[in-house]
């Protein structure tokens, strides 16, 4: 009897070591990018900007407006849509946007953390249309926030900021191609962070400002053609 | 008895790690894809949306107390139409949602699709967009008038010539392929709030590089 319990309580401590290194695994943070030359674009959640918020029912978050059809449906029922105002620096409106919201199968606690592929599609009345395709890590946020609070019924530790982007690019930045007006053709990249205000057990995020940091850069014939003429050049050092 | 103690606390521990790394936390119902070969290359597929059941939400940017509403005049001219739909393929199962903006600038008007597959990935697809109203306008032409109902049929191209269409970029399963559409509302009534019925058709063909 001794021997199962001196092996079921190593079992026990193992286990526990292993959840504080995930816990406080280095893999699974997400570092803050240092910023590049670009515009923000900001927005209140769950309310304030939202025009329309919708999933399957079970996230515990609100259904805007109240009508608003679910995603109940097996092949989309973990997919969020959030149709947003984004506000820029000064608080003015500047974009209409389009949030759908994919937990990735790239998820892996381990190494990587909680995946979700964020896909854009914004408009600037007048300017045009842009598509951000972002993969976001909320490990951070569930492990320090969701979980602690809203399950073992912790005290939030808050307000906190949370980078979240980290791809899918190799500088861990979402990728943004512009699609029409002046926009089009552009490329660009793009980091989005929260700064969570208030969280409680029972209400789960009460005020959360989430900001998107869009930076274009070339036009995508420019890459391409740079692209095109790197082999082009390195033939010609030979 | 040392031994025994050590060796559970190395298994609970690898265990525990290994777990959370191998567990497939995250995983979509994939239906099969509908595709067919087309004569001159590429894979063509049908996505289709029943109106008004597929219907997510159109976006009432003037609603009183709309986040929107403090776009203020900016949006008079050139608001922008947001809407978003659940899409199915040709047997009529739900197999990812899409995201549809008209949207005016200076070099016109312009359509952008955003067709998000949880299970397969994302494409992004343009065309110059139609005249605003386009659809009130074609059922005005046949006889519907607003604020009461209407019952026939009415099929509007909105796009009719899939060359004339940009494939902005895909993603996962459609990443490298240039993907064409057609669209066609193809609508049978009109209720009294102006929800339509029908459908809408999209054609794709995809073909590998662009």
């Amino acid at each position: 009897m001794k021997y199962v319990i001196a092996t079921l309580l190593g079992v026990l401590l193992g286990a526990a070591g292993a959840a504080a290194v995930l816990y406080y695994n280095p893999l699974t943070r997400v570092r803050e990018l240092p910023p590049k030359e670009s515009w923000t674009l900001n927005y209140d959640f769950p309310g304030g900007s939202t025009l329309a918020l919708t999933h399957a029912g079970q996230l515990g978050l609100p259904l805007i407006p109240s009508d608003v059809a679910t995603l109940w449906e097996t092949a989309i029922t973990d997919v969020v849509l959030n149709v947003l105002v984004l506000e820029d620096e000064n608080g003015a409106p500047r974009a209409l946007a389009s949030r759908i919201s994919v937990p990735s199968r790239e998820t892996d606690l381990l190494l990587r953390g909680f995946l979700v592929s964020e896909h854009w599609l914004i408009t600037v009345p007048g300017q045009g249309t842009l598509f951000v395709d972002g993969e976001n890590n909320l490990w951070p946020f569930l492990k320090e926030s969701l979980i602690p609070v809203k399950y073992l019924q912790q005290e939030w530790h808050g307000p906190v900021r949370y980078p979240v982007t980290i791809g899918p690019t190799v500088g861990r930045t979402a990728e943004v191609f512009g699609v029409s007006g002046a926009y089009a053709g552009l490329r660009g990249s793009a980091v989005e962070s929260y700064d969570l205000r208030r969280f409680s057990s029972d209400f789960g995020i009460e005020a959360l400002r989430g900001t998107l940091a869009v930076a274009l850069e070339e036009r995508a014939d420019a890459v391409e053609a740079e692209l095109a003429a790197k082999p082009a050049t390195t033939a010609g050092r030979e | 008895m040392r031994r025994l103690f050590i060796l559970g606390l190395l298994v609970g521990f690898a265990g525990l790690l290994a777990g959370v790394h191998f567990f497939p936390w995250v995983s979509h119902t994939r239906l099969s894809s509908q595709t067919s070969v087309v004569a001159n290359g590429g894979r063509s597929e049908q996505f289709v949306i029943r109106l008004p059941a597929d219907r997510i939400e159109t976006v009432a940017l003037d609603g009183p107390g709309s986040p929107a509403a403090n776009f203020g005049a900016a949006l008079d001219s050139q608001a922008p139409a947001l809407e978003h739909f659940k899409i199915r393929d040709r047997s009529g199962n739900v197999v990812g949602i899409a995201a549809r903006h008209w949207a005016l600038s200076q070099d016109g008007a312009t359509t952008t699709w955003a067709l998000i597959f949880p299970a397969r990935g994302a494409v992004v697809v343009a065309h110059a967009g139609e005249a605003r109203d386009a659809i009130a306008a074609a059922l005005r032409g046949r006889g519907h008038v607003a604020g009461s109902q209407w019952d026939g049929e009415l099929n509007v191209a909105l796009v009719d010539d899939a060359a004339t269409t940009r494939s902005v970029i895909g993603l996962k399963e459609f990443e490298g392929l240039d993907v064409r559409y057609t669209e066609e509302w193809r609508l049978t009534g009109v209720d009294e709030h102006g929800a339509v019925r029908g459908t809408i058709e999209l054609d794709t063909v995809s073909r590998r590089g662009s």
